[in-house]
């Protein structure tokens, strides 16, 4: 018996070595990621496919646009008008926002305000997205070289994406808005109300905007902004547009569905606040 | 080179083939939400030609290439590096003992195989959103068993004469 387990146990000792190696990585890992330290191992794998990956998937990105009309040819004319018609409105509130903030600019030099530069942001290509669907994380191509750092904001010219939360010296990962790991202290930005809340991903195209008060001043179309209580993203960022509003079980409170302002599905590239 | 040799840098490279058409392509083959896991079919085919041993080196190339794009937040990083090196561990061990050079066989390695890996990683990691985990194990394991025979067939075509070894 005894000669017979031996053997077997040596036969395999590859295949244990390799589970045991698994675990390993992923506790060193882990705690890499705990102490905001770049993992060498990630790192490592990410410097050599990262650019032939970026590459193909920037390439199949482009081949998607350029024949997308092949499949969506119906829906087209009907997409191109709904735009057109978007683009004049929003020409219109662009005029009046210029005219706002002439006026706020105004304002601020006549009370003496120092002006204070805008933050540098870097443009960061999209590497991986959604690679595994139970995540919602993309990983770009901007790293711990470029200045990027755990927590760093993420976002589009639409809105907020996510934030970063582990680096390498030449890639990111980031966690989308949408994942359910994710919450973003939110506030409502109309003039009569500032109800403050979270808003939290569940892995599905809206978010929930949570813990609101029973009181809470909030209606569909309300704009949803990041509060900059929680410290890592600053204040005023675009989160998206509430959807419908439900009052919670026993009505202790109340929460209310966003759509997020930026389409995660489309992401090309992103701007990155280091 | 020996044959062996040359069994190992063709698994190697369909391997990192199928890491590639992985990463860059798996979000524009998305149908309704539902993604392949190119890599771990083709880990877990390959394992059906190379033993155990061999098995555990592919599915942990597998998991360690996968798990550095997919960047799961907070843990879960070992989880998914261990549960392919098993899963493809397991089906090495097989091809020692029940192997047949069978598309049948290999369809069914490859669906049982995603849900078990899935399975494993989520009793190492357990999900939050039982549901979300639930949908999306199942379409990814829908679109592998979908995938399974032609990825069977290109991976047979690619090894060749070389597989005249498992047959003898």
């Amino acid at each position: 018996m005894r000669s017979e387990t031996k053997p077997q146990a040596r036969r395999y000792w590859a295949a244990f070595l390799f589970l045991l190696l698994g675990t390993l990585i992923g506790g060193w890992h882990n705690r890499a990621a705990r102490l905001g330290s770049s993992d060498p191992v990630v790192g490592g794998v990410r410097g050599v496919l990262a650019r032939p990956v970026g590459g193909l998937h920037s390439a199949s990105q482009w081949l998607g646009t350029q024949t997308g009309w092949l499949f969506r040819g119906r829906g087209l004319n009907a997409e191109n008008r709904r735009l057109r018609e978007q683009v004049a409105q929003l020409e219109g509130e662009a005029a009046a926002l210029r005219e706002t903030q002439a006026n706020y600019q105004r304002l601020r030099n006549d009370l003496g305000f120092i002006q204070s530069s805008a933050p540098r942001l870097l443009v960061a290509g999209i590497v991986a997205r959604k690679t595994d669907p139970k995540f919602d994380t993309l990983v770009i191509n901007r790293g711990g070289r470029d200045g990027v750092k755990v927590n760093s904001m993420v976002r589009t010219r639409n809105g907020l994406v996510g934030r970063v939360f582990e680096v390498t010296p030449g890639t990111a990962s980031v966690l989308m808005l949408t994942d359910q790991k994710s919450g973003v202290g939110g506030r409502v930005q109309r003039g009569s109300s500032r109800s403050v809340g979270v808003c939290e991903g569940s892995n599905s195209s809206r978010l929930d905007f949570r813990y609101l008060p029973s009181d809470a001043d909030i209606k569909p179309g309300d704009l949803i902004v990041t509060s900059g209580l929680g410290g890592v993203f600053p204040p005023g960022q675009l989160i998206g547009t509430v959807e419908s509003v439900k009052a919670d079980e026993g009505n202790v409170g109340k929460t209310a569905v966003v759509r997020p302002a930026v389409e995660f599905d489309r992401l090309e590239e992103v701007y990155v606040q280091p | 080179m020996t044959a062996p040799a040359q069994r190992a840098f063709r698994l190697g490279a369909a391997l990192l083939l199928a890491a590639l058409i992985q990463l860059a392509f798996s979000d524009s083959l998305t149908i309704r939400g539902a993604r392949p896991d190119i890599l771990l079919a083709t880990a877990l085919l390959s394992a059906m030609f190379c033993g155990a041993n061999g098995g555990a080196a592919l599915g942990f190339t597998a998991g360690l290439v996968y798990t550095c794009f997919a960047a799961p937040p907070n843990g879960g990083f070992g989880s998914l590096v261990f549960s392919r090196t098993l899963v493809c561990l397991g089906v090495g061990w097989l091809e020692e003992r029940i192997y047949r050079d069978s598309g049948l066989l290999a369809v069914a390695i490859v669906t049982l195989g995603t849900v078990l890996a899935e399975g494993i990683f989520f009793i190492a990691d357990p999900q939050g959103h039982l549901l979300h985990w639930a949908r999306s194990v199942l379409s990814t394991t829908l679109y592998n068993f979908v995938l399974a025979y032609p990825l069977y067939l290109l991976l047979r075509r690619w090894l060749g004469s070389l597989r005249e070894r498992d047959a003898n």
